[in-house]
């Protein structure tokens, strides 16, 4: 079965998947960087400046910005996000 | 495959060792039985009778994701590829938390559910619950069996005890199966808050020690960019083409957007903490709150694997770099306080896998197949008793099973290759079902099946990708494909009626009206 699948499906898909590797190869390291670094500031972004405020907070047991989630995800990916600013490269 | 290559490393265990081991079996079973008197009814049995607190959940997500085997074997992907391997509990989390924390788990949590699978059937139909549902039981019942194996024979040989695998599968199983069937999800949860708690102090002594050894950080570093063949280290992201698993592409569109967004929004062990949380608010902060406590992780694993370079001899594979480190390292008393974290690791893995299997059979496969037949639904004291009898059941299929498994040395991999397998495709139409309401019934089905389809056949052609482990790839690329499926499936079908979806698909104001009262009900205590 197995060898079916492989001689009936390698050369479509390696005629799809080996010029995108192609593509993607010569990329260097601030790219990496670049787009690892990016989907942690756009998703900060998101939740502080995109998705209303009553959304996020929804049954907080009080008002205060220690019980705002929107300070608790700055400071859960600022951690993380530095670490690829760093070491991304 | 681990006694082969692990040492023995409990060789110099002592009298205070085995004590704090015994300590802590002890007290986690006393302590999981406890809850048993909090489990009235089949909600608090499964979802703690929804009266979680962020920091417990937090913590539960965290530990539930790391099983002793991850402290070999992620350890062990420290020293053959360096930080690379951290990329699982850093970009492999966090943004796929807050994902979960603010798209999915709002939605599931106020439609009131148990599991994914019942979610899916509310937005889409029947047939994509019973599947979901099929694909999930089955695999955390493998998964359950296979981690009890696997660790057995890790603590075979770095154990000093003549004692065969089974002995220690049979003995997790009681210990592990006793709590859970008392306490259910309350049980699993609060022993997995003190278990997180051991794993953190004896994980942290180890990893003290390790860079004590090495010199300190810098002294580390310097010591292995010297090495041949190890220059990369010390970099998060490799290019494209690299051959290891870890090529940047694969990292951030694969691990990062799919696989770890799927995992953190669809796994029901890590879900259905949430689902348990006594507000919506706790359910969002305790998935925010395990983000953060993520970032620890790869310190404890990883550091110790890499130190291992720098303080001891050459080893021809990485997965016997942390039991070498515990032997040498590790005085009387701390060696028994990492002992004790590898078991609460283990432990913490098995609860949590088995409390989500009996959910699933529970209330999908059985609830949802006798309400299509018998026209309503099961009674509650009837899903608490089965909930229970499942517990039992599973326990020992997978203790029994897990013998099976002896000699089968490419099963762990088989595992991930099939999660891997429907973690693209499932993520798809859960994404759809919530942020888009044009997706429907017919989408979702054909997206999900075609999606396997396709990921099983990317699986099993070589060289297409360059990686030499490509279910990065294979996950992002099965994503893709199940998105479009079921976008093109669903509009070439009618669009599902504005009533089905009320308060299911993102932005639309929940209407449900017992929901709401409960809410209230709920505010007002």
């Amino acid at each position: 079965m197995r060898e079916w699948i492989s001689s009936t499906f390698s050369g479509p898909l390696s005629a799809i998947f080996h010029p995108i590797d192609r593509v993607l190869a010569p990329f260097g390291p601030a790219t990496y960087k670049f787009f690892a670094v990016g989907l942690f500031a756009v998703t900060i972004c998101w939740v502080m400046f995109i998705l209303k405020k009553e959304y996020v907070n929804l049954d907080r047991p009080k008002e205060g910005i220690l019980y705002d989630l929107r300070l608790w995800t700055l400071i859960s990916m600022l951690p993380h996000m530095f670490i690829y600013w760093v070491w991304a490269s | 495959m681990e006694d082969q290559l692990i040492q023995t490393a409990g060789s110099g265990l002592h009298a205070i060792d085995i004590a704090i081991i015994g300590i802590y079996m002890l007290g986690t079973l006393a302590l999981g039985t406890y809850f048993g008197k909090y489990v009235k009814s089949a909600g608090d049995f499964f979802v703690a009778g929804k009266a979680l607190p962020f920091w417990a959940i937090g913590m539960s997500v965290v530990v539930s994701d790391i099983g002793a085997t991850d402290f070999i074997a992620t350890s062990g992907a420290g020293y053959t590829y360096g930080i690379a391997a951290a990329n699982f509990d850093w970009i492999g989390s966090m943004p796929a938390m807050a994902f979960a924390a603010f798209i999915f788990i709002p939605y599931y949590w106020r439609a009131g559910v148990f599991t994914i699978p019942e979610f899916l059937g509310k937005r889409y139909n029947a047939v994509v619950q019973l599947i979901h549902a099929a694909i999930w039981g089955l695999f955390l019942l493998l998964m359950l069996a296979v981690m009890l194996w696997l660790t057995a024979v890790m603590l075979t040989t770095i154990l000093p005890y003549d004692v065969p695998p089974q002995t220690y599968v049979y003995g997790i199983a009681i210990c592990a199966g006793i709590y859970t069937y008392f306490g259910g999800l309350s049980a699993v949860v609060m022993t997995d808050v003190v278990q997180l708690v051991v794993m953190f102090v004896g994980g942290g002594a180890l990893l003290f020690l390790s860079l004590y050894e090495a010199g300190g950080w810098s002294a580390m570093k310097e010591t292995i960019l010297a090495k041949e063949g190890m220059q990369d280290h010390f970099k998060l992201l490799l290019p494209h083409d690299s051959p290891t698993p870890y090529p940047w592409t694969g990292i951030v569109f694969g691990l990062g957007i799919v696989m770890a967004t799927g995992y953190m929004a669809g796994n029901q062990a890590v879900v259905q903490r949430t689902l348990g949380a006594r507000t919506e608010w706790d359910a969002k902060g305790g998935m925010l709150f395990a983000g953060f406590l993520k970032v620890f992780i790869p310190a404890l694993v990883i550091v110790p694997g890499l130190a291992a370079i720098a303080v001891l001899p050459p080893m021809e594979n990485g997965d016997q770099a942390v039991p070498a480190m515990i032997r040498e390292i590790l005085p009387p008393g701390l060696k028994g306080l990492m002992f004790a974290a590898l078991f609460a690791a283990l432990m913490s893995s098995v609860d949590s896998t088995l409390n989500s299997a009996t959910t699933i059979w529970t209330t999908d496969l059985y609830g949802r197949t006798y309400e299509l037949i018998k026209k309503k639904k099961p009674k509650e004291h009837t899903i608490l008793l089965l909930g229970r009898i499942c517990t039992v059941l599973f326990i020992t299929i997978a203790a029994v099973f897990a013998k099976e498994l002896e000699g089968q040395k490419g099963m762990y991999n088989f595992v991930q290759g099939a999660m891997s397998t429907f973690q693209g495709p499932v993520f798809a139409i859960l994404l759809l079902g919530i942020l888009w309401k044009r997706a429907n019934q017919w989408g979702a089905m054909a997206g999900l099946i075609l999606g396997v389809c396709f990921t099983t056949i990317l699986d099993r052609v070589d060289g297409v990708f360059v990686s030499e482990a490509p279910f990065l790839f294979i996950a992002w690329w099965s994503f893709v494909f199940s998105l479009a499926v079921t976008v093109i499936v669903s509009y070439l079908t009618p669009a599902e009626p504005e009533e089905k979806l009320r308060g299911l698909v993102f932005g639309q104001v929940m209407q449900d009206g017992k929901m709401q009262r409960v809410l209230q009900e709920r505010s007002e205590e």
